[in-house]
C-alpha cells in the first residue's frame, strides 16, 4: 500500500514539470497573435512557425508525462 | 422548434444509453462495467500467430494494419480512374497533397522535392492511425481473459468494480481473485483440488474405468467426472465410490498424501474431500473471478514501439538528406574540423568544435523526442478518454473526442513538419561556417 501511495505521490509531483511548457506555450501565442495582429497577410506562415513552437515546448511537457506514467505503470 | 426537439432527442438517446443502460439496464442483469484497463505496451492479443513461435500479435499492431488497409484503400480508389477534372475522391487527395506540397515548398525551398514523399506518407499514415483510435469500437470491444495480477479487472458474476491502480475505485481484488479466473471450473486451492482429483480418479480405477492421467498442473476434480462419463463409465457409482473413500482419508488422517505442491497455509483450513466432491461438481465456476478485456484494436501510435521506430526512421531519413546534399561535408557538422585548422588565429575554433560534438546529442535527442512526443500525446489521449468515460458518463466524453480529433491532426502535422524542417536544415549545411569565410 505504501508503495502505491508514493507511486501517486511521485507522478503527481513530476507532472509538476508541466508549468513551465504551459507558460512557454502561453508566451508563443502570444507572441504569434501580436505578429498576426501586426501583420494579418503573414498568418499562415506564422501559425505554421507558432504550431512549430508549441510542439517544441509541448515536447517538454511529455517528459513530463512520460515519466508520471512510467512512475504509474512501469516502476 | 424544430431544432429543440432535436436537441431533447440527442439528450434522451445519451442519457438512455450513457446512463441508463450501462448503470441501470447492465448491472440489473449482472453485467459489469469494466473499468479501464491502462496498460503501457501493447497487449497481447494472438500468442504465437499463425503457429510460428514469438510472433505475437498486440492489439496495437492491429490498429497499425487497420490504418494501413484504409490508407492503401483511399488511395487505391482514389488513384484508380483518374480524371482531369476529379471526382470527390480524387479531388480530396489533390486538396491534400497539394497542400503539403505548398507547405514543404514554402518550408525547403528547392530542396522540398527528396524530402516531400516521406513526410507526406508519414503525415497521411499518421492521421489515419491517430484517428483509426476514435473509431467506434477500438479500444473498447476485445476479449475477455483473465486479469492478470495488479490489473484491474470486473467480476463476472457480481457488480462491483474492482481494483483500478491509479483511480483506486472500488475493491481492492485480491492474490485470490486473480488466481481464482485461472482456475475457472476447478476449486481455487490447488490441495483441494489434488485431493479431489486423486481420489476421484482412484474411485474410477477401482470401478474399472481406464486409468486416468491427470495434469498436474490444475487440479481437474470436473475433469475427472467428464472423463468418466466419456468412457462410458457410471458417474454416480464414481461419485459414490470417491465419496468413500474421502470419507475414509478423513477418519484416517493421511491427507497428506496428495498435496504435496500445495501452498501450506491454505491446507490449515481446509475442508475434507467428503465435503468437497459433491460441492465442485454442484458448482463448476467460482464466484470471484476476474476479468479484464483486451481491446482488439489500440491506437497504433500508442505503442512506443511504433513511435520510437518512426523517430529512428526520421533520424535516418534527415542524416541521409543531409548527405545526400552536402557530401561528407555534412559531418563536419559534429566533428568540426574546419573550425580547428586555424585555431592558432582563432582560439575561439576550440569552442566551435566543442559546440559541435554537442551537437552529435542533440542529434540524437531527436529520436527520442520525436517518439515520446507522440506516443505521450496519444497515450495520454486515451487515458484522458478513458477517465473522462468514468468520470462523466455523458456529454463531455464527446467534448473530449473531439479534443482528440484535433489532437490526432496537430500530432502528425507536427511529426511530419518537423522532419521536413530538420531535412530542409540538414540539406542547407550550417550557415555559420559559410558566413565566416
Amino acid at each position: 500500500m505504501e508503495v502505491d501511495a508514493a507511486k501517486a505521490i511521485g507522478a503527481g509531483l513530476a507532472m509538476i514539470g508541466v508549468i513551465g511548457p504551459g507558460i512557454g506555450i502561453g508566451v508563443l501565442v502570444q507572441g504569434a497573435l501580436n505578429a498576426i495582429g501586426r501583420n494579418p497577410d503573414a498568418s499562415g506562415q506564422i501559425t505554421t512557425n507558432m504550431i512549430l513552437g508549441i510542439a517544441f515546448a509541448e515536447a517538454v511537457a511529455i517528459y513530463a508525462l512520460v515519466v508520471s506514467l512510467i512512475i504509474l505503470f512501469v516502476l | 422548434m424544430k431544432g429543440v426537439l432535436i436537441l431533447l432527442g440527442i439528450i434522451a438517446v445519451s442519457v438512455i444509453f450513457c446512463g441508463i443502460i450501462p448503470f441501470v439496464v447492465m448491472p440489473g442483469a449482472g453485467v459489469a462495467v469494466a473499468l479501464p484497463v491502462i496498460m503501457v505496451p501493447g497487449e497481447v492479443v494472438w500468442e504465437d500467430f499463425l503457429g510460428i513461435k514469438g510472433l505475437t500479435i498486440t492489439n496495437t499492431i492491429i490498429g497499425t494494419l487497420v490504418a494501413d488497409v484504409i490508407v492503401l484503400a483511399f488511395a487505391f480508389a482514389a488513384t484508380r480512374r483518374m480524371r482531369m477534372v476529379p471526382g470527390r475522391l480524387q479531388g480530396l487527395f489533390e486538396v491534400l497533397t497539394d497542400a503539403l506540397w505548398s507547405l514543404a515548398k514554402s518550408t525547403a525551398g528547392p530542396n522540398a522535392r527528396p524530402i516531400f514523399p516521406l513526410m507526406a506518407t508519414i503525415f497521411i499514415f499518421l492521421l489515419v492511425a491517430n484517428w483509426v483510435k476514435l473509431l467506434p469500437g477500438a479500444e473498447s470491444i476485445g476479449l475477455m481473459h483473465c486479469a492478470a495480477e495488479g490489473v484491474n479487472g470486473y467480476d463476472r458474476n457480481g457488480i462491483l468494480l474492482k481494483v483500478d491502480k491509479a483511480m483506486d475505485t472500488g475493491i481492492r481484488a485480491t492474490k485470490e481473485n486473480y488466481y481464482a479466473c485461472h482456475h475457472k471450473g476447478e476449486h481455487h486451492d490447488p490441495a483441494h483440488d489434488a485431493a479431489l482429483s486423486a481420489v476421484l480418479s482412484a474411485a474410477a480405477q477401482e470401478l474399472g474405468v481406464e486409468s486416468i492421467s491427470l495434469r498436474d498442473d490444475v487440479g481437474n476434480a470436473r475433469s475427472v467426472a467428464q472423463y468418466v462419463a466419456e468412457q462410458g463409465g457410471d458417474v454416480e457409482a464414481v461419485l459414490a465410490r470417491a465419496l468413500a473413500l474421502a470419507e475414509e482419508m478423513a477418519v484416517a488422517p493421511a491427507e497428506g498424501e496428495a498435496p504435496a505442491e500445495g501452498e501450506g497455509e491454505h491446507t490449515a483450513e481446509a475442508k475434507s474431500p467428503a465435503e468437497l466432491v459433491p460441492a465442485v461438481l454442484e458448482e463448476p465456476y467460482y464466484r470471484d473471478d476476474l476479468y479484464a478485456v483486451t481491446p482488439f484494436v489500440r491506437g497504433a501510435a500508442t505503442d512506443l514501439n511504433l513511435t520510437l521506430g518512426l523517430g529512428l526512421l526520421a533520424f535516418l531519413a534527415i542524416q541521409y538528406f543531409g548527405v545526400r546534399a552536402q557530401g561528407l561535408r555534412y559531418f563536419t557538422k559534429f566533428f568540426n574540423t574546419p573550425a580547428l585548422e586555424n585555431v592558432g588565429k582563432n582560439p575561439m575554433g576550440i569552442m566551435d568544435f566543442v559546440v559541435g560534438l554537442l551537437e552529435i546529442i542533440s542529434e540524437l535527442a531527436k529520436i527520442l523526442s520525436f517518439g515520446f512526443r507522440l506516443f505521450g500525446n496519444l497515450f495520454a489521449g486515451g487515458v484522458l478518454l478513458f477517465v473522462m468515460s468514468f468520470l462523466l458518463a455523458m456529454l463531455v466524453p464527446a467534448g473530449v473526442y473531439g479534443l482528440e480529433l484535433f489532437v490526432g491532426l496537430i500530432q502528425a502535422f507536427v511529426f511530419a513538419m518537423l522532419l521536413l524542417v530538420f531535412s530542409a536544415m540538414a540539406m542547407q549545411g550550417h550557415g555559420h561556417g559559410e558566413e565566416h569565410h
